[in-house]
Parts: structure tokens; C-alpha cells; sequence
């Protein structure tokens, strides 16, 4: 595989492909680390305030909290005062009910009640804030946030930003249609076809190194996107051990993860988006050996893909989804999709039964092996002659 | 050791490469000898386990070479026309990946890569990049890599090809100190190198094997066919065609017209000892009805 890689990558064009990512990266990394220290200090105080409160200690101090306003409120005569209380007392009151009705979340939760209590406790427009928040986690689950709703959105409309995934398709067409085509471009095919291992031993390991490549590529272009996310919303790396379930679809969704393990899942499902254009690439290269058709050939495949799934996506909310914006959407080739469904829903209908989303995920994935492992072989059959 | 081929045919459509083509080779050097398009690299090619015949049978002591697969090219050294390489592999790392493909551990590889360096005086350009080399150059490299592993059926198309005389002669050595204990296919247009080294010639015509007979055998066949005249002035092409003039030849400070013919040209034709250049004049002169 090593040997391979090099090939690939000896190429100027692709190791400046791969610079680029990786200086890209390494700068928004940089950027979001010196962004990110001012606004840890001031996650850090409001934290340190509650630290060590489990979550009853923190539900009984919003309660008897909570009390002790409605005490207020009753003996107050001042209307103004009176308002300003009440207000307070709702947006405490409100908290409360969401703490209750969402007990069996603890572990989530705690960050959410810390943040809307220290806002209540302070000046008016934090405590109003906080009872216009709270008001809407309670009456609309779809817009619970962690930290900010403001960040979280930007977090949410990054991490689903297609313009990344369609990149990441480009860089791997032009970097894996060399692999199967390489060998057919550069003269060497007779040569090695006429080796022990030049036919299925060379394709096993072509098929590492393109599996090597996509995971190679999708880690770059996630942790480029991280890195953009992070950078915008000035959010600190320690950001990526919060958990994250709430970003959206909040009451559908079962999983519990960290934002560091849902960027994981998005790896994955960026190298399953990639194995399928490694498979369209692959296919390409069996019919036409020839790098101008099998570059065009799966742009356009990938792009014919993308439309379809835009349509798709702009007339049906099959999947239990919020409607789409419409143009953005590439269906399987496409790792956001992936993580919305991931995200959004429990179950799939299968032909009328109920599957788990992430067993359907598994399925899709060996699918997808088995998908270029196949059109691996054929390439191999092929050059058998 | 016999590689068996049985009335071996190749069509590529409708059109003709190779026809019913019977040949057993065992050890020793066979030159292939043939003009253009006479099916010499389908034949190659085949034996190669390149390309499927249309019929017949291709056998290594008995067993088809396509169901041997990896076993049968696991012993098979092939050095095909106009090499081409990775250009951004060095001389070193190119070898080492054809010691790979050809099944070799990665420890007896570099032993094997430095070795076969040294043999085609590659070892000083060992670390330079393919890209860079020189025709004759890549030649030799890929003379080293059709050795790699000591194959017992060495193929070598047009092998010579952009070498200098010293290089050349440097390779026919090489190739003759192989010959005694494997198969070697030599496939050139450069008849006077296999004339030193092949022990037998096979002659390809159309797609058909027209000889196949030992070199010293066809050599003694063309006694009494070839000629030397000596050139007196300026031969027109008229005269040159009728002629069928294989060579001209200079000793003795004069300049001697080698013919081919049947009969004594003219009276002062003498008949020299004939070579491997006139049997291939005689066979595959175009000008003369294409040859025998």
C-alpha cells in the first residue's frame, strides 16, 4: 500500500491537494485556539459556580429558588418591582417544568439548567432572555441548545454544510481516478499483468489504499470543518467534549454522544459517501480505462446524483425531517444527509418494516464495501483477460 | 522445462494475427524473427498470458499456462517493446516494486534490486528518478526487471533497442550466460545481435511460423544463395530492387553489394559465407514478392 500511496501521491497535484487541507486546517486549529481563550475564561466562571452540583441539588436549589420569587411576588406591592419578579419568576418557573419533564436526561440537562439559572439570577435582560429561551425549549423542543442557540445553529448549518462534502467528492475523484487508471495511463499494464501479483494482489491493495485515501480525506475535510465551525462561533476546543444530542430533533433522537464522537460518526458516514464515489470511479475505470472519461464520467455521475436527491428532498418530508432548503441535498453520496438522518430519527421503514437506523447504517456500510470490492473485482477480471 | 504451443491462432475480427502456430521450445535461446505485423507481439503476448488465443493451446510441461495462472507467471520474465514506467519511481524503488509484484520478500528483494542494478550498471543512477533516464538506460532497467526473478521463461521484446554498441554487446553477454538453464524468447529487428547468442530461429511471417530450425542449419541453407559484387559506380534504385541487395559491405578498401539470388548475379559475383541478415533478406525481402 505504501508504494501506491506513493504513486498517488507523488503526483504534485495531489500532494498539493493535501497540503492545502492540512495547512488549512492547521491555521483555523491555530485561530481557533487563540479565539477560543477569552471566551473559555468566561465559560469557566460560570461553571465554576456550580461545580460539583449533581442535578436534583440543582433542580431542588431552582426550586426553592423558585419559591422564594413566587414569595416575593405575593408580598410585593411596587408594580414595577412587581413586573420585573414575575417576570424572573417565569422564566425560573419555566425552566423548572422543562427540568421535570425532561428528568430521565440528567447528564444533559445539567449544563442547560446551569445556564438558564445563572441567566435568570442575573440582570433583567439575562433573566428575560432566559424566560424567552426557556419558554421556547419548553413549547418547541426542535430549538433546545446547549450553549447558545445562536452557536449551536451555526454548529448545526456547518456541520450539514454540503459545499465541504461536495469538495470532498471532487478532491476524491481527482486523486482515486488515478488509482485504477494509472497503471492503463502510465504504460505499466501489460508489464504487470504479467507479474505473480500484478493483477488480483495489486487490486486488493489498490482497494486498501483507495479505502485508506477516502478515510485519509474525510478526516481532513472533518476536522477542516470543525475547525471553520469552531473558529466562527468562537467556541473553545474543550466545546468538542459537551454533548450534543439536542442539536436538533431533540425528542426523536436516540442517541447520546459527545460533539467529538457525532464528528466521529460524521467521519464514517464522509468515508461511506466516499466509498460510493470510490465504486462510480471504479466503475468508470473498467469500462474506460482512460483518466478523461473516468474524471468526467464521475463528476457528472456524482453530480446527476446530487440533482436527483435535490428533488428528492424538496417535495417529501419522508424522513421525518424539518422540509429542506431543496438544493443542497446528494442523497447517499452524501455525508451530511447521513448525519441528519443519524441525527433526526430512530427508525427507518424498510419495505414496511421498522429498522434501527444505525443497523441500517451498518448494512449501507458493508453494502458500500462490498459495492467497490465488486467493481474491484471486475476491474481485475478484467485485466485478466 | 517445455512450453508447448498447439496450433496456436489469434484473430483480432476478421483480421488475421497470428494462424495454426506449432512450436514446442525447451531450454536455449530462440530468436523471433519477423517484420512488422508479422504477428510477433501477439505471439509474445500469448505466451505472455496477455491476451487469450482464439484457438488452440498454450502448455508448460503439459498444463495450460491460463489455468496455471500466478504459478505459471511466477516463473516468467517479460520485457515488453517500449517500456514504459512510473516516471516518479528512481531506479531503486521501481525495482523493488517489481520484486514485490513478482512475489519476492521485501529482504530478497533489496538484495535482488541491488544486484540487478550492478548487473545493467544502474547502481551509480540507483536513487535517480525513471523520469530522467535515457533510452538506453530505461532499457537496461527494464532488462533488471525481467530478471528479477530468475525466470525460467525469459521473454525479451526487442530488447536492444536504443542501446549503444558497448551496452549491446554487454547484453548479449548477459543473455548468453542465461540461456543454459531456461526458455529465452528474443524478439528484434536487430538481426547481428541474436546471430551471436540465439541456438535456434524462428521465422513469423503473416501470422504464420514459416522456420524453425537451428541457427546454424538455416545459416548453411542459404549456401550458394548469397553474393558479393563489388560496387563499381552508382547503383540506381531500379538496379538495387532487381538486386535484392541485403547489405554493402566494405574490406579490403573496396566496397562490395551483398545480393541474395538463386543464381551468380554476375560474373564477378563471389559467394561469401552467408550470415543471419541473409536469411532474413531471403525471407522477408518485400521488394522480392515478400521473401521465400
Amino acid at each position: 500500500m505504501r508504494k501506491e500511496l506513493y504513486k498517488l501521491f507523488s503526483r504534485k497535484e495531489n500532494i498539493c491537494l493535501l497540503i492545502c487541507s492540512l495547512l488549512l486546517l492547521a491555521v483555523y486549529l491555530f485561530r481557533v485556539y487563540v479565539g477560543g481563550q477569552e471566551y473559555q475564561k468566561e465559560v469557566g466562571a460560570l461553571r465554576e459556580a456550580f461545580q460539583g452540583q449533581t442535578w436534583k441539588e440543582c433542580a431542588g436549589e431552582l426550586e426553592e429558588m423558585t419559591l422564594k420569587l413566587g414569595e416575593a411576588v405575593l408580598s410585593e406591592t411596587d408594580a414595577d418591582t412587581l413586573k420585573e419578579l414575575s417576570t424572573r419568576l417565569e422564566a425560573y418557573r419555566l425552566v423548572l417544568d422543562y427540568v421535570n419533564s425532561q428528568r430521565e436526561h440528567k447528564t444533559e440537562l445539567i449544563n442547560q439548567l446551569n445556564m438558564y439559572k445563572t441567566m435568570a439570577g442575573q440582570e433583567p435582560s439575562y433573566y428575560q432572555r432566559a424566560a424567552s429561551q426557556a419558554f421556547d425549549m419548553y413549547n418547541y423542543d426542535t430549538q433546545t441548545h446547549i450553549w447558545d442557540g445562536q452557536m449551536l445553529m451555526y454548529f448545526n448549518r456547518y456541520l450539514n454544510y454540503r459545499v465541504v462534502d461536495l469538495l470532498f467528492l471532487i478532491t476524491l475523484i481527482l486523486v482515486l481516478s488515478r488509482l485504477f487508471v494509472g497503471e492503463e495511463e502510465s504504460g505499466m499494464q501489460g508489464l504487470l499483468d504479467a507479474t505473480k501479483r500484478g493483477r488480483r494482489y495489486l487490486y486488493g491493495k489498490k482497494l486498501i489504499t483507495a479505502l485508506a485515501v477516502i478515510f485519509l480525506y474525510a478526516l481532513i475535510f472533518t476536522a477542516l470543518q470543525t475547525g471553520i465551525l469552531l473558529f466562527r462561533t468562537s467556541l473553545p476546543l474543550t466545546f468538542l467534549l459537551e454533548p450534543v444530542q439536542c442539536l436538533s430533533e431533540y425528542e426523536w433522537c436516540p442517541y447520546r454522544m459527545r460533539v467529538l464522537e457525532l464528528l466521529g460518526i460524521c467521519v464514517l458516514a464522509r468515508t461511506l459517501s466516499g466509498l460510493f464515489a470510490a465504486g462510480i470511479i471504479t466503475l468508470f475505470s473498467v469500462i474506460f480505462p482512460n483518466i478523461l472519461i473516468v474524471l468526467t464520467g464521475s463528476i457528472l455521475t456524482c453530480g446527476l446524483m446530487a440533482f436527483h436527491s435535490i428533488n428528492a428532498a424538496a417535495n417529501v418530508d419522508t424522513w421525518g425531517m424539518y422540509p429542506d432548503w431543496g438544493w443542497n441535498h446528494i442523497g447517499l453520496i452524501n455525508a451530511g444527509r447521513m448525519m441528519e438522518l443519524l441525527q433526526s430519527i430512530h427508525q427507518v421503514d424498510v419495505f414496511g418494516y421498522p429498522v434501527d437506523l444505525v443497523w441500517l447504517m451498518c448494512a449501507v456500510t458493508i453494502g458500500a464495501i462490498l459495492w467497490v470490492f465488486l467493481l474491484a473485482r471486475l476491474l481485475y477480471m478484467k485485466n485478466s483477460r | 522445462m517445455k512450453l508447448e504451443l498447439k496450433n496456436l491462432s489469434k484473430f483480432y475480427g476478421k483480421v488475421r494475427a497470428l494462424e495454426g502456430v506449432d512450436l514446442t521450445l525447451d531450454k536455449g535461446i530462440y530468436a523471433l524473427l519477423g517484420p512488422n505485423g508479422a504477428g510477433k507481439t501477439t505471439l509474445i503476448s500469448m505466451i505472455a498470458t496477455l491476451i487469450r488465443p482464439t484457438a488452440g493451446k498454450l502448455l508448460w510441461d503439459g498444463r495450460d499456462i491460463f489455468e496455471m495462472g500466478e504459478e505459471y507467471r511466477s516463473f516468467l520474465g517479460y520485457m515488453p517493446q517500449n517500456i514504459s514506467y512510473y516516471k516518479e519511481f528512481s531506479a531503486e524503488m521501481f525495482l523493488q516494486y517489481m520484486c514485490e509484484m513478482k512475489g519476492l520478500k521485501p529482504r530478497e528483494g533489496r538484495g535482488r534490486t541491488t544486484e540487478l542494478l550492478k548487473l545493467v550498471a544502474l547502481e551509480d543512477v540507483a536513487k535517480r528518478k525513471v523520469g530522467s533516464f535515457s533510452g538506453g538506460m530505461k532499457q537496461r532497467l527494464g532488462i533488471a526487471q525481467a530478471l528479477i526473478n530468475d525466470p525460467k521463461l525469459l521473454i525479451l521484446d526487442e530488447p536492444t533497442a536504443g542501446l549503444d554498441p558497448k551496452e549491446r554487446i554487454r547484453f548479449r553477454n548477459i543473455i548468453h550466460s542465461l540461456g543454459e538453464d531456461r526458455i529465452i524468447i528474443y524478439c528484434t529487428h536487430i538481426v547481428p545481435d541474436v546471430e551471436h547468442i540465439a541456438g535456434r530461429v524462428l521465422l513469423l511471417r503473416r501470422g504464420k511460423l514459416i522456420k524453425n530450425n537451428e541457427m546454424g542449419e538455416l545459416i548453411s541453407q542459404m549456401q550458394g544463395l548469397v553474393w558479393e559484387l563489388p560496387l563499381k559506380e552508382q547503383v540506381s534504385e531500379e538496379r538495387m530492387e532487381e538486386l535484392a541487395i541485403s547489405n554493402i559491405t566494405q574490406h579490403g578498401g573496396k566496397l562490395y553489394m551483398r545480393i541474395i539470388s538463386e543464381e551468380q548475379p554476375d560474373e564477378e559475383a563471389l559467394a561469401p559465407e552467408p550470415c543471419l541478415e541473409d536469411v532474413y533478406m531471403y525471407f522477408f525481402n518485400e521488394s522480392q514478392g515478400e521473401g521465400k
